[in-house]
C-alpha cells in the first residue's frame, strides 16, 4: 500500500543543507502495524508527514496505493488525506469550545456525504471509543484521555485505511496512553493500517514491525514476530 | 462542504468571541445607518421643498434681479449675492408685468430683519414691503382686522400686518389691532393679524410681518428698488409663453439690447414654480450624495476594522486551519469558511446599521417637523436600504477576501506546529 523509493527532504537555508529524511526506501503492506521510532530530530516526523500526504519530498518516489504524491495537486492531496486516511496529533489538536460530536464530525463535513450519514458515522465513531455518553461534552471539559479517545474517533470516522499516530501518548499518563494503545490495536485487528511514530520504547512494543531512524536514514527495520513477549513488554 | 457548514462555523466563531464581533461590527454599523439615515432625510427635504413649491401654485413665476451665468446656472451663492447689489428692479417693473393679458397679478417684494417692539417685550422679526396682492397669491387670510390695502401702498401708511406667532408672542391674548410697535424706531399701527401658515421653505411664515412695499422702501429700508417679484399667470399652459413675454418687457424698461436672447445679458432672472422646484431638488440630491460620500468613510474605515479582525482570527487559528488541511478540507473550503465569518459580520452590521438608520430617521423626520413646523413626510427608500446591503456585503467580501486568502495558503504541517 505504501511505497518508498530514494525518499529525500531536505532543508535549505542559506549555509546549510540539512537532510532531514535521507534516501529512505520501504513498503508498507495493508493491515500492518508499524512504529517509527527515533530520537527526536531523526527526521521520523518528517517521513510520517510525507507518507501521509502532508508534506512533499524533495526527490524519490512516493507512492499510496497507485497514485504517486509527484502526479496529485494539493487539492488532490487532501481528497486522499480525507478519504483513506486518520490523524491522531500528541497535542490532540481538538477544536476548543466544541463538544465531541462537532469535533469528531470535523473530516466527514469535507465529503460531500448526506447530514444523515454524516451523523450516523459520526455516532459509530464515538461509540466505537466509548465516549457515547458524553457526545455533547465540550471538550475542554474532557480528561486528556478523553480528549485523545476524542482524537481517534475523529481519526476513524471517515473509515481510513491507514491511520497516522504521531506521539499519541505524549501527553498522557500512563494509563490513558495503555488505553489509546490498546484501540490502537483493536483497529489494527480490524484490518486498519497504523502507523505509530514514537520516541518511547514502551509504546512501541505493540507493533508488529518497528522502523529506528537515525539522521534520517533508517538503521533498523524489523518485524516483530512475538507478540507475546511484546505485549508483555508493555505491562509492567 | 455545504453551505450551512460555512455559516454554521462561522456562528460558532462569532459566538465565541461574542463582544469583538460585536465591536467590529461597530464600524459597519455607523457607516450603514449614516447612509440609510442621511438618504432618508434627504428624500424627505426633496419632498418637503418640491412639494411646498408645488403648493404654492404651480402657475407662479418668480423675477429676481441678476442674471443666469449660463455656466453655472444654479449657483445660488452667486444669485444671492447679485440680488443684494443689483437694483435695477422697480415698482414699475411689477405693474407693467401685471399688464399683460396671461399675468393674472404680480406681487412686488422688498424684505429685511429687524426687531419689533412692543411695550417691554420685543421680538426679531423678517418683514416684508408688498402690496396686496402678496396675501392673494399665498392665499392668507387675515383673522384678525385687514391685510395691507392698496391705499396704504399708495399713502406710504405706517400699518403693518402682524404674521400669528408674531402676535401671540408679543401680545398674546391682547387684542392688538389698533395698538402702536416699533420696528426700527419707528411707530406702526397694527392693523391686522393673518391666519395661521405654518414653515415654507425652512422659512416659517408667521414670523414675518407685512407692511405696505412704501413703507418699508422708503423708510426701513432706505432703498428705491425691489428684492423679487411673484407674478402669477391665468393658466398653467400660459406660463412658458408669459416668462418669454417677460422678458421682452423688462428689457425694454431696463433698455436692454438683446436680440440673441442671451440670459447671461439680462439684469434680471425669470423662473418658473416649476424651475425652482427642479433646481432646489437637485440641490437637494447633491447634498444628500456628498454627506452620504462623507459617511461611507465609516464603511471603509469599518470594512478595515473587518480585515483586522479577520486577520487576527486567522492567525489565532493557525492550529485549527492545519488540522481542518490535515482531514480534508481543500483550500476553497478554508477560504469559503473566513469569508463566510467576514460577510456574516458585515451582513449583521448591515442588518442592524439599517434598523438603527431607520430609527434615526424617524426621528429625525420628528426634530425637523418639531422645527419647522411643518408636516413631515417619513420616507424609507428601498433603494438606500438595497444600497445598503450591497454595500455591505461587497465590503465583507472585498475585506474578507485577503484573511480568507491568507488562512487557504497556510501549510498544513506548519499550521499543526503552531503555538
Amino acid at each position: 500500500m505504501i511505497k518508498l523509493k530514494n525518499v529525500i527532504k531536505e532543508y535549505r537555508n542559506e549555509t546549510v543543507v540539512t537532510m532531514a529524511v535521507d534516501d529512505v526506501n520501504f513498503d508498507i503492506a495493508e493491515g500492518e502495524f508499524v512504529a517509527i521510532i527515533g530520537a527526536s530530530g531523526s527526521g521520523k516526523s518528517t517521513l510520517t508527514h510525507i507518507m501521509a500526504f502532508l508534506d512533499r519530498p524533495s526527490s524519490g518516489v512516493y507512492q499510496f496505493r497507485d497514485n504517486s504524491i509527484n502526479d496529485l495537486s494539493d487539492d488532490q492531496l487532501a481528497r486522499i488525506r480525507n478519504k483513506e486516511m486518520g490523524f491522531v496529533f500528541q497535542s490532540f489538536a481538538l477544536l476548543p469550545r466544541t463538544t465531541i460530536f462537532e469535533n469528531v464530525k470535523l473530516p466527514l463535513i469535507y465529503t460531500g456525504l448526506s447530514q444523515k450519514k454524516i451523523n450516523k458515522m459520526t455516532k459509530q465513531a464515538i461509540e466505537s471509543t466509548g465516549l457515547s455518553h458524553r457526545s455533547n461534552y465540550f471538550t475542554n471539559q474532557l480528561s486528556g484521555g478523553e480528549q485523545q479517545r476524542t482524537a481517534i474517533a475523529r481519526a476513524i470516522v471517515n473509515n481510513p485505511s491507514v491511520i497516522f499516530a504521531d506521539e499519541p501518548t505524549g501527553n498522557l499518563d500512563s494509563k490513558s496512553g495503555q488505553q489509546i494503545l490498546e484501540i490502537l490495536q483493536k483497529l489494527n485487528d480490524k484490518g486498519h493500517t497504523i502507523i505509530l511514530v514514537t520516541h518511547e520504547k514502551y509504546t512501541s512494543e505493540m507493533a508488529k514491525r518497528i522502523i529506528e531512524m537515525k539522521d534520517g536514514k533508517i538503521i533498523r527495520d524489523e518485524k516483530i514476530t512475538n507478540r507475546k513477549y511484546a505485549k508483555k513488554g508493555l505491562i509492567k | 462542504m455545504k453551505f450551512i457548514d460555512y455559516l454554521q462555523t462561522a456562528i460558532n466563531s462569532l459566538k465565541a468571541n461574542k463582544i469583538r464581533a460585536v465591536l467590529t461590527m461597530l464600524g459597519i454599523i455607523i457607516g450603514i445607518a449614516s447612509v440609510v439615515t442621511i438618504i432618508s432625510l434627504g428624500s424627505g427635504v426633496k419632498n418637503l421643498i418640491v412639494g411646498q413649491i408645488m403648493s404654492m401654485g404651480s402657475n407662479t413665476i418668480f423675477v429676481e434681479p441678476g442674471s443666469f451665468n449660463t455656466e453655472q446656472k444654479s449657483s445660488m451663492m452667486q444669485s444671492m449675492t447679485e440680488g443684494m447689489t443689483i437694483k435695477t428692479l422697480k415698482y414699475d417693473d411689477a405693474l407693467a408685468i401685471e399688464k399683460h393679458p396671461d399675468i393674472d397679478m404680480t406681487a412686488p417684494f422688498v424684505n429685511g430683519v429687524a426687531r419689533m417692539v412692543y411695550k417691554n417685550t420685543n421680538k426679531k422679526i423678517t418683514f416684508m414691503g408688498a402690496t396686496p396682492n402678496a396675501r392673494k397669491i399665498d392665499a392668507a387670510y387675515p383673522i384678525l382686522g385687514r391685510g395691507i390695502t392698496e391705499s396704504d401702498v399708495k399713502s406710504m401708511a405706517r400699518v403693518v400686518d402682524l404674521g400669528y406667532n408674531v402676535r401671540k408672542e408679543l401680545f398674546g391674548d391682547e387684542n392688538p389691532i389698533g395698538k402702536t410697535v416699533r420696528i426700527k424706531n419707528i411707530n406702526f399701527k397694527v392693523v391686522g393679524v393673518t391666519e395661521e401658515q405654518g414653515s415654507q421653505m425652512f422659512m416659517n411664515l408667521d414670523d414675518i410681518v407685512y407692511v405696505p412695499l412704501t413703507t418699508a422702501q422708503k423708510l426701513l429700508l432706505g432703498q428705491d428698488y425691489i428684492n423679487w417679484i411673484v407674478a402669477r399667470a391665468t393658466n398653467e399652459n400660459k406660463i412658458d409663453n408669459a416668462v418669454e413675454d417677460i422678458r421682452l418687457i423688462l428689457r425694454e424698461k431696463h433698455n436692454i439690447y438683446n436680440p440673441e436672447n442671451d440670459l447671461g445679458k439680462d439684469d434680471f432672472k425669470i423662473m418658473s414654480q416649476k424651475e425652482t422646484a427642479n433646481m432646489l431638488s437637485t440641490i437637494t440630491d447633491i447634498f444628500t450624495v456628498f454627506l452620504s460620500a462623507v459617511a461611507s468613510i465609516a464603511l471603509l474605515v469599518g470594512g478595515i476594522g473587518i480585515m483586522n479582525i479577520m486577520l487576527v482570527s486567522v492567525s489565532e487559528r493557525t492550529k485549527e486551519i492545519g488540522l481542518r488541511k490535515a482531514v480534508g478540507a481543500k483550500r476553497k473550503d478554508i477560504l469559503y469558511q473566513f469569508l463566510a465569518e467576514a460577510l456574516l459580520l458585515t451582513f449583521l452590521g448591515g442588518i442592524i446599521g439599517i434598523i438603527l438608520g431607520i430609527i434615526f430617521s424617524y426621528i429625525g423626520g420628528i426634530v425637523i417637523e418639531e422645527m419647522l413646523g411643518t408636516k413631515w413626510i417619513f420616507i424609507i427608500s428601498f433603494k438606500a436600504i438595497a444600497l445598503a446591503f450591497g454595500v455591505s456585503t461587497i465590503i465583507g467580501v472585498i475585506f474578507g477576501i485577503f484573511p480568507a486568502r491568507k488562512a487557504a495558503d497556510l501549510n498544513p504541517i506548519e499550521a499543526l506546529r503552531y503555538e
